[in-house]
């Protein structure tokens, strides 16, 4: 049971950037994340149906919600997926001597490396060439990776195996998907707090930054994050509960599992900061290494005359004295900071990948065995994601009498599975992992939030809360004390608000959205601006889920008046 | 008499001393332009064997980098048996005698970098072009590294670029194999899932059919408005107690 809903949320919680950010994320869980994965808990449990059902017997004109929550589940299941293809590809190469990202490929006449790997670095070259065939611009639509296709296939198999069943075989696949990546972490825990500096990213991690906290973008990030990793607004968590028995205590569960989950997100955390800090340590080491022995070469100094203390004097007195010849070399100057490298640690879904394959290659030990199980890890934990995105489509679905009279469970689940695959081929083209960050950023970050401030108002004001805690009196046999209640009625409902609200005014104030993009030439990733038409499909994404709820309401007026004016 | 002997003395100083001067003139002579042949050869050498020469090659040694403490102490002699290799080389590559004298070392720093030129054995004045050094030194290479206990990145040679492995091919089948695998045993668990499941339908309802069936033979036609009667058996009779209640109760 612990393990579904830890898996439901975006099981590669990497977490937000920067270090400090343990205090917006505890203040986010205590103030939203728990009483709404209780509400939802309770309402699945109470209504003993799927997010459509359970809010159609909540309040016939609040359908739209379930709906909403369907429609999310689903855009999640296409792009999320992605993320499992990709875990898959890096595993199978992972069984390869040498890794194919440690080292960069030879160019066509073996007179040097490859251009692109050599300004880039060999990780980042395996990522953006190797991996994705990225293209130079979102408009570039490229050629289709044949191998990411396959993988990505094969990840819709696994998925479609797991759930064909139904929740009985579900539960027991998410015993393997929960508990295994605790054994991979504590595994890694314990070889990376020995690693060299990752003392660095440790303190990094838990020194807050004040011009963080007072940065709202930083509160969005981790309410955004709470509400992925527990899987909130998603129906999932509905879903799930509507397995329930009648009188399972939920209140006892859904304060157990969300610490779990919060818990193991932070222990997750620790780890990828030592990581981190390790991947720093390292970068910034090679960095002085790399200037003292330009240093070291331009003025023909003797070897050993030049150490990573002494660097700052060296380079002040070489520049004094022979600044003709210091002039020559001046532009492959580099000043190494340790806090820049900590800083552009974590960010997206794609770095991560190449942080840690970083991390991985330079760490002592066999190289293969850690790939072998940081990926394996990260395809369980997706896959445990993917599970609870597909109930969260499925269940609502099979909840449709309609659709449960004529096609038999197992056909719908796959008809589910093969359209959600075919629109997910989108993402293995050239310009492919930029409508995949499109998908991530948009289509469940503004959306979410709406939704679920919708379910709570609904809730406490449409339902109406005194009927709600009666009703899980009557489930569970006590009332829901005050910490529930303020929460639920007061707390959560303004902040979600000010949340929407301060990110439409980021957005109109930054005016245009951009997109990080990789320059092939230049080795580094770029800003570029949206095309028309995919702001066009950004909107859709955030009105596709969140039109649902008026429209749903508006259908159901006309269906009552309809029925109405017959009688 | 003393005119006699001041006009033979200078008789015979004219005869003796002149050529005895003219002898030493010329030794001296020769004597200096011997010296300056080496002197010009040594600055003809070093005409050519200088920072930036289009001959000269400059060599950069990391005896630290590469050995750490045990690094040997770069001397003389290291620097005779560099000699000696690059001439070896030349020897390898040109198949002409060169002598470790035809390699001049020029410009040492402390660093322990030096520029090397490589003159013809048979003309001092002839430098040899930068391309027939460079292909001797690729040629040698890795011989030349093992003499010195280095590799390539700690020998180097500005302007040699080392040529890499190529790049090995067959890592694509190792990911493909690895994918096949795991897609087999994938399929292999949908077509049991499935087939175990219709196993399991078609039991249930042959199963279910066979519980109507028995149902049907017992109730005949006992249901109506949804209750179902047990009718007689057949096989016993059922006392009705109200037409043969317990004689205990009437007998007087």
């Amino acid at each position: 049971r612990n393990g579904e809903s830890h898996t439901l949320g975006h099981g590669d919680a990497t977490p937000v950037t920067g270090g400090g950010f343990l205090i917006p994320y505890a203040i986010m869980l205590i103030v939203e994340g728990l009483p709404l994965f209780y509400l939802e808990l309770t309402l699945g449990q109470l209504m003993r149906k799927g997010s459509i059902g359970a809010w159609k017997a909540v309040n016939p004109y609040l359908v739209g919600v379930g709906v909403g929550s369907m429609v999310i589940s689903f855009l999640v299941c296409v792009y999320y997926n992605a993320i499992v293809s990709w875990s898959l590809w890096y595993l199978f190469h992972s069984f390869e001597n040498p890794l194919p990202w440690a080292n960069c490929p030879a160019n066509s006449n073996n007179t040097g490396i490859v251009e692109e790997c050599a300004k880039s670095s060999a990780t980042e070259y395996f990522w953006y060439r190797e991996t994705l065939n990225i293209s130079p611009t979102i408009n570039d639509s490229g050629s289709l990776h044949w191998g990411l296709i396959l993988c990505l296939i094969l990840s819709w198999l696994i998925v479609y195996l797991c759930i064909i069943r139904g929740t009985e075989s579900t539960g027991k696949v998410v015993y393997v998907t929960a508990c295994f990546p605790y054994v991979v972490l504590i595994i890694f825990l314990i070889r990376g707090v020995t690693l060299h500096g990752a003392g660095n990213g440790l303190v990094y991690m838990f020194t807050p930054k004040v011009e963080q906290l007072m940065d709202p973008k930083s509160w969005i990030d981790a309410a955004t994050q709470i509400f992925f990793s527990l899987g909130l607004g998603f129906g999932s968590l509905i879903a799930f509960a509507s397995y329930n028995q009648k009188n399972n205590n939920c209140e006892k569960q859904a304060v157990i599992i969300a610490l779990i989950n919060s818990l193991t997100s932070v222990f997750a955390s620790v780890v990828t900061f030592a990581i981190y800090g390790f991947k720093a340590t390292y970068n910034y080491e090679r960095c002085l290494e790399r200037m003292r022995l330009l240093l070291t070469n331009t003025f023909d100094l003797e070897e050993t005359a030049v150490n990573t203390e002494t660097l700052d004097k060296w380079m002040s007195f070489l520049n004094a004295t022979q600044s003709d010849k210091f002039a020559t070399i001046a532009s492959q100057i580099e000043t190494c900071d340790l806090q820049s490298h900590l800083d552009t640690a974590a960010e997206g879904t794609g770095l991560s990948f190449i942080v840690f394959t970083e991390a991985i290659v330079n760490m002592p030990g066999p190289s293969q065995i850690w790939s072998i199980l940081y990926f394996l890890m990260l395809l369980m934990l997706g896959i445990g994601s993917m599970l609870g995105n597909t109930a969260g489509v499925i269940t609502p679905l099979s909840d449709i009498k309609i659709i449960s009279k004529y096609l038999p469970r197992e056909v719908m689940i796959g008809i589910v599975c093969l359209v959600a695959c075919l629109i997910g081929l989108v993402f293995n083209i050239g310009s492919g992992n930029y409508w995949f960050s499109i998908f991530n950023d948009y289509a469940a970050t503004l959306a979410l939030l709406v939704i679920v401030l919708i379910e709570v108002v609904g809730i406490c004001y449409i339902y109406g809360i005194r009927r709600f805690r009666r009703d899980i009196e009557k489930m569970i046999g006590h009332k829901p004390n005050w910490y529930w209640v303020t929460t639920w009625v007061f707390i959560s409902p303004i902040l979600i608000i000010c949340l929407v609200i301060f990110y439409i005014v980021d957005y109109s104030m930054t005016g245009t959205l951009t997109y990080t993009a990789w320059d092939s030439t230049e080795g580094r990733s770029v800003k570029l601006e949206y095309p028309p038409h995919a702001l066009a499909v950004i909107g859709l994404l955030v009105a596709v889920s969140t039109a649902c709820v008026p429209l749903a309401a508006i259908l159901t007026f006309i269906k009552k008046k309809f029925k109405r004016e017959k009688y | 008499m003393n005119e006699n002997i001041k006009q033979s003395s200078l008789w015979i100083i004219h005869r003796c001393a002149f050529p005895i001067a003219r002898m030493s003139f010329g030794i001296l002579l020769l004597a200096f332009n011997l010296f300056l042949a080496t002197e010009w050869g040594a600055t003809a050498v070093s005409h050519f064997c200088f920072k930036g020469s289009p001959y000269a090659h400059k060599v950069r040694i990391s005896l630290n980098a590469a050995l750490g403490d045990q690094a040997y102490v770069w001397d003389e002699c290291e620097q005779f048996y560099f000699q000696a290799t690059v001439a070896y080389g030349m020897r390898k590559s040109m198949n002409k005698p060169f002598n470790v004298s035809d390699v001049h070392i020029c410009a040492e720093t402390k660093r322990i970098s030096f520029y090397f030129v490589v003159t013809n054995s048979s003309d001092l004045s002839k430098p040899l072009p930068k391309t027939a050094v460079e292909e001797a030194i690729r040629m040698v290479r890795p011989r030349f590294n093992n003499a010195f206990s280095l590799d390539d990145r700690t020998l180097e040679f500005l302007g040699i670029e080392p040529t890499l492995a190529p790049h090995s091919e067959p890592s694509v089948m190792v990911w493909l194999i690895v994918f096949g695998v795991i897609m087999g045993l994938i399929v292999v668990g949908l077509i049991a899932i499935t087939i175990i499941g219709h196993r399991d339908k078609i039991k249930k309802t042959r199963a279910s059919k066979e519980r109507d069936e028995e149902n049907e033979d017992k109730s005949l036609s006992g249901i109506e408005n949804g209750i179902s009667c047990n009718p007689l058996d057949g096989t016993e009779g059922h006392k009705n107690e109200a037409l043969y209640p317990d004689d205990k109760l009437t007998q007087l």
